[in-house]
């Protein structure tokens, strides 16, 4: 393997663990307040279409970002809604913010292109002066999409907060024991609308990031399930933002794998085996939940509506 | 001291039951109807279509029962395997195996000359199985070694769905489509059941299988303990049942069922495999178990909401030009109006000050 085709697999694997890595940050988030939050993937396809439809519109990819992530936060707002506030069951109204974003996304987007395929212009990557020179390395890492440099940075942020400040030492503990911190005097309602309401919103950046950096123009179901490839690196990363990151790595790189070893067995005449390299990350997923969560302890009221009295 | 929301469960009885659909469908078609005149679509004439589409005459109402049989078969699936608490999200990639299933079963025997009702029987046998078999793997994970489900059929979705992709390219590939990949035409053909119309006979087999699943859930021991882990797993573990067991179990049933209507598809409306057979009917399904509230029978009702929808969509399409993804839309609304709906009609909800 030469060192050129080494550098464009990190690269190329960089680039695509950043919208799972972000969303199964804000899963971590989430679930660590002892909300479970299975919409992800419909609000990365709802944020990825309204970005989409905000810079075809506008031609300003800022404002792409911010209407994506805004997204996220309202989506979350509804979620917050049925799971907290009305206290539904978390996973049946998960599933049908999913539906709502899956089939509203593909319905909006029919609805005023036509189904039509148009490119808008793609995020451009950011290259860092000095270090993008570094050999090896440094073409892959730092000649990258911001995505890539957002999700290492929030990986760094998420960790702080929930393991160094007393907004962190909240969230966990609402995960272990509600009551306790009703007690203690926490709104646990408030609290838990706010970490779902930042998880959402990491799922809104997500897809912003899946559109605007990654494909630069939306289809049908862009995320191949994406958002539920990250809830299953929430439980692989045992709730840790580090070991979910590590987890995001495995699932980008071995789809970059997969994709240039599309090209081996293309030029081999065999193009059919082209559809089991893209099984490659999901397979790595699967194969990585069954090998290291084994016995994974979620937080203990994950799931459970909290009922004061 | 604050404002607190308190829930108190109504008694309810078969209207509340039966009021609980029809107001989320008809809300969600209220606010369907806004999405139509924003996209310059006028809502009576859409709804007029829609209507004559599903429900207006003989081929309409027989199509309506046709596209209603995989949403009675997956939806009863699903709404055993959540009466155990799994949800099973993977009844779209169980669809897709049994119907590849069914088709190598019945090419292969097809080609070694077997008798038409034989190679039925048996094409069918092998999607239920193959169906069981990939919501075993998921069943498996949860029950030994406590990885979600969700997760988990939703990857096997995806890989059922690249299996297929490469099957239609490499193995089962018919030599004289090039274009369009599929699979060699099956002579088998599930028989049909009116004159002068497409419904076939798998339609009375899944409302019998829905009654089956009834009496399993309802008037055997297996059911008991199924219902009992689900609304209360630690109950289920004290009293010692095989908690781990009863799982997996009822996620290879629902499997089952959702290969077999993958298989029921392909052997009564395709008679061929290919990739348009994946249209998400299995996702669908998870909403026709919630509307069904989980029983078999109330599932034959819902799943007849969404065989409407599917085939008055088809109209829509062909009247308005809106495409199939406004049924997405509308049952993505049926959804979370039905969740809305389930909190107003079933409960009584104050605003309480502390």
């Amino acid at each position: 393997m030469s060192l050129e085709l080494i550098q464009s697999i990190v690269g190329l694997g960089l680039t695509m663990s950043a919208p799972v890595a972000i969303s199964s940050l804000g899963e971590v988030f989430g679930e660590r307040s002892g909300v479970i939050n299975l919409g992800i993937d419909g609000i990365m396809l709802m944020s990825a279409f309204v970005s989409f439809h905000v810079v075809f519109l506008s031609g300003n990819l800022l404002l792409g970002y911010a209407a994506g992530i805004l997204t996220g936060v309202v989506l979350g707002l509804l979620l917050g809604l049925f799971e907290i506030i009305l206290r539904f069951n978390q996973v049946v109204a998960g599933m049908g913010l999913y539906f709502l974003g899956f089939g509203l996304s593909d319905f909006l987007y029919r609805a005023l292109y036509a189904g039509k395929i148009i490119f808008i212009p793609k995020t451009p990557t950011l290259r860092i002066p000095i270090l993008s020179e570094i050999p090896v390395i440094g073409r892959a890492l730092f000649n990258q999409y911001p995505g890539v440099y957002l999700m290492f940075l929030l990986t760094g942020v998420f960790w702080l907060i929930i393991y160094n400040t007393r907004i962190g030492l909240w969230i966990r503990a609402l995960g272990e024991n509600p009551k306790a911190c009703d007690v203690a005097g926490i709104n646990v309602t408030l609290y838990r609308l706010a970490s779902l309401v930042v998880s959402s919103a990491m799922a809104g950046l997500a897809g912003t990031i899946l559109c605007l950096e990654i494909t630069g123009l939306f289809y049908e179901n862009l995320t191949y399930g994406m958002g539920f490839i990250a809830i299953g690196l929430a439980y692989f990363g045992k709730w840790d933002p580090l070991r979910s990151l590590s987890g995001s790595l495995i699932f980008g790189i071995s789809w970059s794998l997969g994709i240039s070893l599309q090209d081996v067995f293309i030029k081999m005449g065999r193009p059919e085996m082209t559809y089991f390299m893209v099984m490659l990350p999901y397979l790595a997923v699967l194969l990585s939940l069954l090998v290291i969560s084994r016995g994974a302890r979620p937080p203990a009221s994950l799931g459970k509506p909290y009922y004061r009295g | 001291m604050g404002l607190s929301i308190v829930f108190e469960e109504r008694r309810t009885d078969l209207t509340h039951i039966l009021l609980l659909p029809l107001l989320s469908v008809g809300a969600a078609f209220l606010v369907g109807s806004l999405l139509m005149i924003w996209s310059n679509v006028d809502p009576i004439t859409g709804y007029f279509s829609f209507i004559r589409g599903s429900l207006g005459g003989y081929i309409q109402i027989t199509d309506t029962l046709l596209r209603t049989t995989p949403f009675l078969l997956m939806g009863v699936g699903i709404a055993f395997s959540n009466r155990s608490g799994v949800l099973n999200v993977g009844a779209e990639g169980q669809y897709l195996f049994g119907a590849i299933a069914t088709t190598a079963t019945a090419l292969y025997l097809q080609g070694i000359g077997m008798d038409a009702g034989i190679t039925l029987i048996a094409s069918m046998f092998a999607g239920a199985l193959a169906g069981a078999f990939w919501a075993f793997i998921a069943g498996f994970m949860r029950a030994y070694f406590e990885i979600n489900e969700i997760v988990v059929t939703v990857i096997m979705n995806w890989l059922a769905f690249k299996i297929m992709q490469w099957l239609l390219r490499g193995p089962l590939k018919n030599p004289l489509s090039e274009m369009w990949p599929m699979s060699p035409p099956i002579s088998a053909k599930l028989p049909l059941m009116l004159p002068e119309s497409r419904l076939h006979v798998g339609f009375l087999v899944a409302i019998f299988i829905a009654f089956m699943t009834y009496y399993l859930l309802f008037r055997t021991k297996l059911g008991f303990m199924i219902r009992v882990l689900g609304n209360n797993p630690h109950a289920a573990k004290y009293a010692g049942f095989p908690v781990k067991n009863l799982i997996v179990f009822s996620m290879m049933y629902s499997g089952a069922l959702a290969g077999l209507a993958g298989g029921i598809e392909v052997l009564g409306v395709f008679h061929f495999l290919y990739e348009g057979i994946a249209v998400g009917l299995g996702y669908t399904s998870i909403i026709t178990a919630l509307i069904g509230r989980n029983h078999p029978i109330g599932v034959i009702g819902s799943s007849l909401i969404f065989g409407m929808i599917y085939n008055g969509s088809v109209y829509l399409q062909s009247a308005t030009g809106l495409t199939y993804t406004y049924s997405k839309a509308v049952e993505g609304l049926i959804y979370l109006f039905f969740m809305l709906f389930t909190i107003l009609v079933l409960y009584r909800v104050k605003l309480v000050v502390r």
